[in-house]
């Protein structure tokens, strides 16, 4: 009896072929940190695992919030409630990375947002001792701009890199759809340093030389906005991940 | 005619090579070749164990014919110890255990009349057809059926047991080509084994390689059959770029066995179902897993000999439900293999 009943199951698993069995072995050893929001709570920005990060509301939203998302139900939600002054609704990963390190997250844009002159959604930050909230200086960003037939588009700046870094590919950015903005960041106070940028898997930006002004890094996203044009202020945020070689645009982010 | 054919036999001989051998000599003091000659040949019955007088009668015999008929006859009688000496006007050293006379005068048609000569008048015998059979296996025939009606004969009273020949038989003599229909046949092979899995079918990024030993055991009857086989190995590592995942795995099958024979080769084709059990490890993380993988098998196996042989074999297992290898938060890297091939070298041994 025994016998037939394992035949009868391996005749099973041979006419089905297919099974959804699998060994999963928890974190992926190229990756650094990842969140997919699915705590429901900002505990993976702001601890996980060392260093840590920290939140920076400024006069803004950042919260994690149910409903849109790429993957499960949570998603980061920043919103510039202060649409005629500078904020910086932040969420950030302390430092220092590592030297060279890619910093990935998946954004979506409910609605084109007009700032006045930037939005920074991401953004690298040196720091230098004593390494308080006041010994930073704003290096690589990655911001929102309008490009010349409306759309929204992207500009890639620092101090040591100049205002505008010329695009290698200059892609619109869609809207009310996911979107990747994976950048690859060499901390260099010299020449050794580069900057490059993907977006949905193509190199948009790719710049080399001085960008920090310390080797010690920290990565940001959310926004640094001087001012709003128009009442869209919305930013959703998901899937994040520091990590020691490209990711590309994966599938969403599963937990095992 | 007795100083051609000689020549004949002789020329035949050297071309056939050994074997032939005896059989021109048989023919040689059939045909009462010259006595100097005869002196120099072998003596029939060359041992002192028992042996057969085979006489031809009638007008339908070849010389051709009969040279067939003796090296089947003899090929058949070797099981027994017995051996077989076509007619002389010779005395021999011992009586035979019985005269067998093959009469033909009909091309299509021979009578066997065996005969014990303890059992005078005691003559029991037997025709056979010819004209359905082909020609190359009316000799075969003939001595088959001269065998059994030589074991008719003996089965009351029984004969003698003969003491082993001082001169077996020719060990080159040919096998037989057909074997009796329920011959069971038990077959043990053990060999080294590479198994390989193509990195389309993982993945990973190259292909797996994984040395083993394959043992496997056939219960075959006539051409059908079945075997189990299982391959034991050390644990492999499937490689994901910088993850590394190494698998034990155990897979037995149990297979239906068609054979197929030509002379001393002999194919043995294996098809059927596989379990594996598998064991999956990331050191790095100390997490392991341990699940069962079924799929279909299909091997060959190529063999020369009789009772152990050297063999050589391939194999193919498809995995059709592999599983897949989980990290978060990207998912899955990859799976293990769903197939895999695989290469045998090794020995097999067999006992009917």
């Amino acid at each position: 009896m025994a016998v037939t009943r394992t035949m009868a199951a391996l005749a099973f698993a041979l006419l089905t072929g297919c099974s959804d069995s699998s060994f999963s072995f928890g974190s992926h050893p190229d990756i650094i940190w990842w969140t997919d929001h699915e705590s429901g709570d900002l505990s993976d920005w702001t601890g996980s695992v060392p260093p840590g990060g920290f939140i920076l509301p400024g006069s803004s939203r950042v919260e994690v919030v149910k409903g849109l998302a790429r993957s499960g139900q949570y998603a980061l939600l920043v919103q510039d409630n202060s649409p005629d002054a500078r904020d910086y609704p932040l969420a950030a990963r302390n430092g220092p990375l590592p030297v060279d390190v890619y910093c990935s997250a998946w954004y979506y844009l409910p609605e084109p947002l007009r700032p006045k002159s930037y939005w920074w959604f991401v953004l690298f930050r040196s720091r230098h001792p004593p390494y308080d909230t006041g010994s930073f200086r704003d290096e690589v960003n990655v911001s929102f701009t309008t490009r010349p037939d409306g759309s929204v588009g992207t500009r890639v700046s620092s101090p040591d890199l100049g205002e505008s870094v010329p695009p290698v590919l200059d892609l619109p950015v869609p809207i009310a759809r996911w979107f990747q903005i994976e950048v690859f960041h060499r901390t260099g106070t010299d020449d050794t340093g580069e900057v490059d940028v993907w977006q949905d898997g193509e190199l948009t930006f790719h710049v080399t030389g001085r960008n920090s002004e310390t080797t010690f890094a920290e990565w940001m996203v959310g926004g640094v906005v001087d001012s709003l044009t128009t009442a869209a202020s919305q930013l959703y945020i998901d899937d994040a991940a520091i990590s020691k070689r490209r990711l590309g645009p994966v599938p969403p982010f599963a937990r095992e | 005619m007795h100083r051609s054919l000689p020549s004949f036999l002789a020329r035949v001989a050297v071309a056939r090579g050994a074997r032939s051998a005896g059989v021109a000599v048989s023919f040689a003091l059939l045909f009462g070749w010259n006595g100097v000659a005869r002196a120099a040949e072998a003596k029939c019955p060359r041992g002192g164990g028992g042996w057969i007088d085979l006489l031809f009668s009638g007008t339908a015999w070849s010389p051709a014919q009969q040279e067939d008929v003796v090296r089947e006859l003899r090929i058949e009688l070797s099981r027994r110890s017995l051996e077989v000496c076509p007619h002389t006007e010779d005395l021999p050293a011992s009586p035979p255990v019985a005269v067998v006379t093959l009469l033909s005068s009909d091309p299509d048609r021979v009578s066997i009349v065996p005969s014990r000569l303890q059992d005078e008048g005691g003559f029991s015998g037997r025709t056979i057809r010819l004209g359905s059979i082909p020609e190359d296996a009316r000799a075969l025939a003939i001595a088959q059926a001269a065998d059994e009606a030589l074991r008719g004969v003996s089965a009351t009273p029984e004969p003698p047991v003969m003491p082993p020949a001082r001169e077996p038989p020719p060990k080159d003599l040919p096998a037989p080509t057909l074997a009796p229909a329920s011959t069971v046949r038990l077959a043990v092979s053990i060999g080294p084994m590479l198994e390989l899995a193509p990195t389309a079918f993982t993945a990973a990024g190259k292909t797996v390689l994984a040395p083993a030993m394959a043992l496997r055991v056939a219960v075959t009857n006539s051409r059908f059959g079945g075997s189990i086989g299982v391959v034991l190995g050390r644990s492999t590592d499937f490689v994901f770029d910088s993850v590394s995942i190494s698998q034990f795995r155990l897979p037995v099958d149990a297979s239906f066995r068609l054979v197929l024979r030509a002379g001393q080769l002999q194919g043995a084709l294996d098809a059927g179902a596989v379990l594996a059990l598998l064991r999956e490890e990331y050191a790095p993380a100390h997490r392991a897993h341990q699940e069962v993988e079924a799929g279909a098998r299909a091997g060959l196996t190529l063999s020369w000999g009789d009772r152990i042989v050297p063999f050589m074999g391939a194999s193919i297992e498809v995995l059709p439900s592999p599983f897949d290898f989980r990290f978060a938060p990207m998912g899955s890297i990859g799976h293990t293999s769903s197939l895999w091939l695989g290469f045998a070298l090794g020995m097999e041994v067999r006992w009917r």
